[in-house]
């Protein structure tokens, strides 16, 4: 259970940065994991080739994680906003899937070492044995959750970029720069995207296909509806725990596979998720 | 006019390569065919009904295995065994499009993307399937001639993937392509004339695994070994991949795609290290300059209308 619930805190950053992009631009970013895995390897080359220790390296690849997102936001998005959606989020997936065989080309196809944030060694307080790591997952993820809340809830900014999501022609009425929002959403997505990689990536093998994790970000976002962010923080926890209880109670193969089931069986039969109530769409 | 042209210039290449290339050309020239094939069927689905689809390799991998397997455990003849499995593919197609497609669009991308995982893990944990390790193909026999000489399996494939993309190209310009088109330019103006969104939608997915199934039946002829590792998400990226460089209005997009998927890492061989990267950076670069693909280089007023677009902005696209 508590596995599971630290998983799916991860799988909730996931969700959440998926969220935040599609209600900002409409796209669903099919290279999300691969802007994850991006993240982390960047992270290691910091390391093991920048020579830094482990706070500047998680700072430099949090930054250039920002930066990626920038330039997908002007390089690609911008010049396709005009379009139908579906050619996006097909660039999404080219993107992906370059940044995913660039990082294979330069990086190779092996997994590298990824450090963990705090010991593995258990310790034991009052017969419960706590692993530092995995608590660094959780406290990374809470953390990361509440400086979101705050700033959407708190600042101008954040109020800003809720209310372009809400309703764009509306926003741009009031005066909130339609751009700098979708910019910003594609930047604090990317760093999301890194952070999320970086708390995971020690707990599986680092290699170029690590951002298929992101499905599992799909699933979360769907069961909480992929629009609201409260739902894909939930989604993600409740994915995670089903996915333990699964791996427990029937194989562990059926671990992998899970996740897609949920994905299929929340589309097919919760088209708006748990939370969400259905609404028309409007003309 | 230049759709006609096309036409006879690939046929002429098909017909004449047997006579002129050599066995890895004619090889190559075949699975060129086959992939056109398949990719043609997501022509259809996105280019015309302006859907997503991460699962063509999915409807690949039904038509594949499901030919084989008909043949091994029923002894149905694969002649009769892909077109069966084409048919299953095209049921599958049909019932996942059926249960989501009441959705939005963006939806679908997302079940086919679960579709495709789930169907990979099942080639895998299934003893029926060879598991990880992979199925032989059989070699065809007809009459009880086997066919098995690479001329032969060149001649079926070929045959097969130009029926596939002919009809392709026919239901593009049928009346259903036609609805499916206005559906996708504005489904409200589409559905108050009388279309049926969710129907046209399903039968869209469900055209789009049939020709992948049959095309990838007769692409398991040609490469005569089903590896498990042909059928994930990555293959089903690279089959939109090819669809978008060569154009997603029409099947000629889907021929230039796959010819340059199947040949340009031929030419740079030297480079085959960072040939999957190059190639996606391709794609990536060709989606923001030229969103019709190259095959808006050939139509004349193709290129024209496509840059007007990008400045412009052409919301109905």
């Amino acid at each position: 259970m508590l596995s599971g619930a630290i998983a799916g805190s991860v799988y909730a950053l996931i969700a959440v940065g998926l969220v935040l992009i599609h209600n900002g631009t409409g796209v669903v970013n099919f290279g999300f994991g691969d802007q994850l895995m991006a993240g982390v390897y960047i992270l290691v080359f910091a390391q093991q080739f920048l020579g830094l220790s482990l706070p500047p390296a998680i700072l430099v690849a949090v930054i250039v994680s920002g930066l990626i997102g920038l330039a997908i936001q002007y390089l690609v998005m911008t010049p396709l906003r005009n379009r139908p959606v579906l050619i996006p989020i097909v660039a999404t997936i080219a993107i992906g899937a370059a940044l995913r065989e660039g990082i294979r080309a330069f990086m190779g196809p092996n997994p590298w070492p990824v450090p963990f944030l705090l010991s593995t060694s258990p310790y034991r307080i009052a017969g419960i044995s706590i692993v530092p790591s995995d608590l660094a997952i959780l406290g990374t993820a809470i953390v990361v959750m509440l400086c979101l809340y705050a700033f959407f809830e708190f600042t101008k900014y954040g109020q800003a970029i809720l209310a372009a999501c809400a309703n764009p022609t509306g926003a741009l009425i009031v005066g909130i720069p339609a751009g700098a929002t979708t910019t910003s959403i594609w930047v604090l997505s990317s760093m999301l995207a890194a952070i999320a990689g970086i708390v995971i990536a020690p707990l599986t093998s680092l290699t170029p296909d690590i951002g298929l994790i992101a499905i599992k970000g799909f699933a979360a976002a769907v069961l909480g509806g992929f629009a609201s962010l409260p739902g894909a923080v939930v989604g993600g926890i409740l994915l995670g725990i089903i996915e333990a209880l699964s791996g427990y109670y029937v194989s562990s193969a059926m671990k992998d596979i899970v996740s897609y089931a949920v994905l299929v069986a929340v589309i097919i039969l919760l088209p708006s998720g748990l939370f969400n109530r259905a609404t028309a769409r409007k003309v | 006019m230049w759709g006609n042209l096309a036409w006879v210039l690939w046929l002429a290449i098909a017909a004449l390569a047997p006579f002129l290339a050599g066995q890895y050309l004619l090889y190559n020239i075949g699975i060129v065919a086959t992939t056109a094939a398949i990719v043609s069927g997501l022509t259809f689905l996105s280019g015309v009904a302006g859907l997503i689809s991460i699962a063509q390799s999915a409807f690949v991998a039904i038509g594949s295995y499901g030919a084989v397997l008909l043949q091994m455990h029923l002894g149905i003849p694969l002649l009769i065994g892909i077109p069966v499995a084409a048919a299953i593919a095209g049921v599958v197609g049909w019932l996942l499009g059926f249960l989501c497609l009441r959705l939005d669009g963006h939806y679908l991308a997302l079940v086919t993307l679960a579709f495709m995982g789930i169907v990979h893990y099942t080639i895998i944990n299934l003893d029926i399937t060879g598991g990880a390790v992979g199925l032989a193909v059989p070699s065809v026999t007809l009459f009880g001639v086997t066919l098995d000489s690479p001329m032969a399996i060149y001649v079926m494939a070929v045959t097969a993937s130009a029926i596939t993309l002919w009809s392709i190209d026919r239901l593009i310009h049928s009346r259903y392509g036609r609805m499916l088109r206005a559906l996708r330019q504005s489904d409200i103006a589409a559905v108050s004339l009388g279309a049926d969104r969710r129907s046209l939608r399903t039968m869209a997915l469900a055209t789009s695994a049939v020709a992948g199934g049959f095309a990838g039946g007769f692409q398991a002829l040609q490469l005569t070994y089903l590896d498990p590792q042909q059928f994930t998400i990555v293959t089903a990226v690279f089959y939109i991949a090819i669809m978008v460089v060569g154009g997603m209005r029409s099947v000629h997009g889907a021929i230039i795609g796959a010819a340059i998927f199947v040949f340009v890492p031929g030419f740079l061989s030297g480079l085959e290290h960072y040939m999957a990267f190059i190639l996606f950076f391709f794609v990536t670069v060709m989606i923001v300059v030229m969103p019709d693909g190259l095959v808006s280089i050939f139509s004349a007023g193709g290129r024209l209308s496509g840059w007007m677009a990008s400045r412009h902005g052409r919301k109905n696209a």
